[in-house]
């Protein structure tokens, strides 16, 4: 089920009120099982693979609690990795890398054949597997305890508000809320469904209409040159900021509705001085995830400079590769992690002048938009021919001119309004005025969103991973 | 809590005025009546700048637009010594009040003149599946025709269910026009849609008298529901006398009076055509209404044994729509119908 469908709009409600109507004794069973509809809702078929990974996880993260053996810890880690992984790598890598065996072998002269999956992705595989490993891993380093209720531990894994595109949630932060018995809280109930309708704004009114502009350039970059590609290349980044970060406020917003803590997940990414804040601000959930479960193993940053480097650079290599089984994507994530690079080899020369932070933000906007060339291109080829065409000569301007000053505007707007919320919350500013300002400003707000918000069912960018 | 709720009350009440008045005020300017549907905007704006080209309309859903082909009629006609040149207004998925809103503004708006109308009947409480929750299914629903198409199936006695889904989906959608639900989008699209149309023929696929063609042939899941199809038409014929006062549905027969009347006082002459349906409670609400209307001139084309040419299996390319072969036969079956009422 889509946040921005009308079937959520009936659903989400009735959710709403059956759960604080019930009992708390059986609120944990009435949430699976709405979860377990939202998430059918897409294809019905797709639960099993989603109970398959709870049983193993739940059953594994019970015997590594319980054993002092160390060994028989490890083991059970280790199946549940596998478990996970294995389901991962079965339904979103197996093409991809019978495709480049195929390739490979066509280069040496050889010509194979490999059987090729034909179903689709299930849906938010990548973050609800990331989810249920969070758990095994934080009860296998005596973080959490196990959770024994095999009910809430599926809830924990099919929760609806971040079921299929995160938060990422850890086990500390989200099992305990489930045992809380939760009231029905007006104020919270007021500010999710405030967070709810920014989400949706985010993605209605900006996203999905600069989706229309990105879309005509990048589905056929070889049409386009100079300007038309850089400005389709900005608006991408917008539309994938408001895209993303619209669907975890409608998903933290709709948490908090219920009573429950969901946490956050972008913090004004575009207003970053460097690529490593920039990555402190935007998917915060998945960023912490590979700090906390790939890079700090590894070493991190307390080892020497080269392997340090090694350990950022594999990191973004498996984020890319996480995010999509292309190769647009893995060079993606490299991209991030050699401006990581670039930026700590910098810092450590430069000692004696500082940089204007106008000049910082400017520069980090300007490397991520490089990089999401790659995240948005269809194929390596494309982002060839975007590379090549957007410092070629500039060809007459392509977009709709008032659906481009629209979009401008819009753009412009949000980046204020995030300017003022970076140094004072603009919510509760908005909070402190009277009511004859207040209810209008709601309302023109409900009415613009209406208006101007494209209602198409249009899928979320991150559902497909 | 109750402040929370008067505060909100207060917000949904404030957005719902705003959004009347740009409804009344703003859209109903910027964005003509026909503005749902591009295939529409184009045989519209077609029609308005050859409308002396032609003398006659069809107007319906796909058995109007893939089924009647104006050449054969107006050939037939030629033979018979009249001078018809007629024009197939009809669009996929066009719902009878759609047909009927399309065809009152194509007179009252655009003053476009006809000497003879064509206007395909079908029951009331539907909106296509598909359609639902899209422009396509609200951009009509004007507050007339919202009012006519709740009433209509109020007073009909179409089972249960089905009228409470037809109810539902005509508030909600209703509503989103009111709403102004993605209007500024649409705004957009149809100006880009009048940048950049080329009106027919030129650039289009529809042939310049508005038919097309079906070629699809049918599959075994497609022929069992050709089965079902045809089970409905022939329980509709044996009952047809039946048919009469209690499923009647009053609102329907009168927009369909008004039709005539508004027709006749512009000199047309309008012939309702009545094709297959899929249930027999589709027959339930057309059958009264075709027993009551006075004045009207009904091809009526369901009984499935007496056109037995035209509805052969192989003259189908899906259950619901004759092939090529099929629309030529049906297009003749209504001229010879035609020439029957024709001096009435």
């Amino acid at each position: 089920m889509l946040f921005n469908s009308f079937a959520f709009l009936l659903f989400f409600p009735i959710v709403t009120i059956f759960f604080f109507i019930l009992s708390h004794k059986v609120r944990w069973l009435f949430l699976l099982l709405a979860s377990c509809f939202f998430y059918m809702f897409f294809k019905p078929e797709y639960i099993l693979i989603l109970a398959f990974t709870i049983v193993v996880d739940y059953f594994a993260g019970i015997i590594i609690a319980s054993t002092e053996n160390v060994k028989k810890k490890k083991k059970f880690l280790i199946v549940s990795l596998v478990a996970n992984i294995s389901v991962l790598g079965f339904f979103k890598y197996y093409n991809f890398i019978n495709y480049n065996i195929v390739d490979a072998a066509a280069y040496f002269g050889y010509e194979i054949e490999v059987p090729l999956l034909t179903m689709l992705l299930p849906i938010g595989l990548s973050f609800h597997t990331f989810q249920a490993m969070s758990y095994t891993i934080e009860v296998y380093r005596g973080n959490q305890p196990a959770e024994r209720h095999f009910g809430i531990y599926a809830l924990y894994v099919m929760f609806f508000p971040q079921l299929v595109a995160g938060p990422i949630e850890r086990p500390q932060n989200l099992l305990p809320q489930f045992h809380e018995k939760k009231v029905f809280n007006p104020d919270l109930a007021v500010s999710g469904l405030k967070l709810m309708a920014w989400g949706l704004f985010k993605k209605l009114v900006i996203a999905d209409r600069l989706s229309l502009m990105v879309d005509q350039v990048y589905n056929s970059p070889e049409n386009y040159r100079g300007l038309n590609i850089v400005i389709a290349t900005l608006f991408f980044a917008e539309q994938i900021y408001c895209d993303f970060s619209g669907y975890s406020d409608i998903a933290i917003g709709s948490a908090r509705v219920l009573g429950f803590d969901l946490m956050k997940n972008f913090r004004n990414p575009y207003l970053s001085k460097s690529i490593s804040e920039f990555w402190s601000r935007w998917h915060i959930s998945l960023s912490t995830w590979f700090k906390d479960y790939l890079y700090i193993p590894l070493g991190g940053n307390r080892v020497s400079v080269p392997r340090w480097m090694f350990n950022l650079l594999i990191t973004f290599l498996v984020s890319g590769f996480w995010h999509g089984a292309n190769w647009t994507f893995i060079i993606w994530g490299g991209l991030n992690g050699i401006f990581i690079m670039g930026e700590i080899f910098i810092d450590k020369k430069r000692n004696t002048f500082s940089i204007p932070t106008i000049i910082k933000r400017s520069t980090t906007v300007i490397l991520i938009c490089v990089t999401w060339i790659f995240f948005r291109v269809n194929t390596l080829k494309d982002a060839g021919t975007v590379f090549r065409n957007i410092f070629s000569n500039s060809q007459t301007f392509a977009f709709d001119l008032t659906q481009f000053l629209l979009a401008v505007l819009l753009i412009i707007g949000l980046e204020i309004i995030q300017f003022m919320d970076e140094k004072n919350n603009v919510m509760s500013k908005i909070k402190t005025l009277p009511y004859l300002i207040k209810i209008p400003i709601y309302a023109v707000f409900l009415t613009v969103l209406l208006n101007f918000g494209i209602f198409n069912n249009s899928q979320f960018i991150y559902f497909q991973f | 809590m109750k402040q929370i709720l008067i505060k909100a009350a207060l917000i949904i009440t404030l957005a719902i005025l705003l959004n009347l008045f740009l409804y009344s005020a703003i859209y109903t300017r910027l964005l003509p009546y026909s503005w749902g549907s591009n295939e529409l905007l184009d045989k519209r704006e077609f029609l308005r700048r050859n409308a002396a080209k032609y003398n006659s309309l069809f107007i319906g859903s796909s058995k109007t637009h893939n089924q009647i082909h104006p050449q054969i009629f107006d050939e037939k006609a030629r033979e018979n010594g009249l001078d018809i040149r007629s024009y197939n207004c009809g669009v996929g998925g066009l719902t009878p009040l759609e047909s009927l809103h399309i065809y009152e503004n194509l007179l009252l708006h655009d003053s476009l003149s006809f000497k003879y109308v064509f206007i395909e009947l079908d029951w009331i409480a539907t909106i296509k599946v598909e359609n639902l929750n899209s422009v396509r299914s609200f951009y009509w629903l004007t507050p007339r025709n919202y009012n006519f198409s709740i009433s209509s199936i109020l007073n009909s006695t179409v089972p249960i269910m089905r009228s409470a889904w037809g109810l539902f989906h005509y508030s909600l959608n209703y509503g989103e026009n009111l709403m102004n639900i993605g209007k500024v989008h649409e705004y957009f699209k149809y100006k880009n849609f009048v940048a950049n149309q080329k009106f027919l023929p030129s650039d289009s696929n529809i042939m310049y008298n508005g038919y097309i063609p079906m070629s699809h042939k049918m599959n075994s899941t497609e022929y069992s529901l050709y089965s079902e199809v045809v089970g409905s038409a022939r329980l509709a014929v044996r009952n047809y006398p039946d048919l009469v006062d209690q499923h009647l549905s009053q609102p329907y027969l009168d927009r369909l009076q008004h039709i005539i009347s508004i027709s006749k006082q512009r000199g047309i002459i309008t012939f309702f055509i009545v094709p297959l349906q899929w249930k027999y409670y589709q027959y339930e609400q057309l059958i009264p209404i075709i027993n009551k209307i006075k004045g009207a001139r009904t091809i009526c084309l369901f009984d499935i044994d007496r056109y037995a040419n035209i509805y052969q299996v192989d003259n189908f390319a899906d259950p619901n729509h004759l092939n090529e072969k099929g629309a030529k036969l049906y297009t003749e079956e209504i001229f010879n119908q035609f020439l029957k009422l024709y001096g009435k």
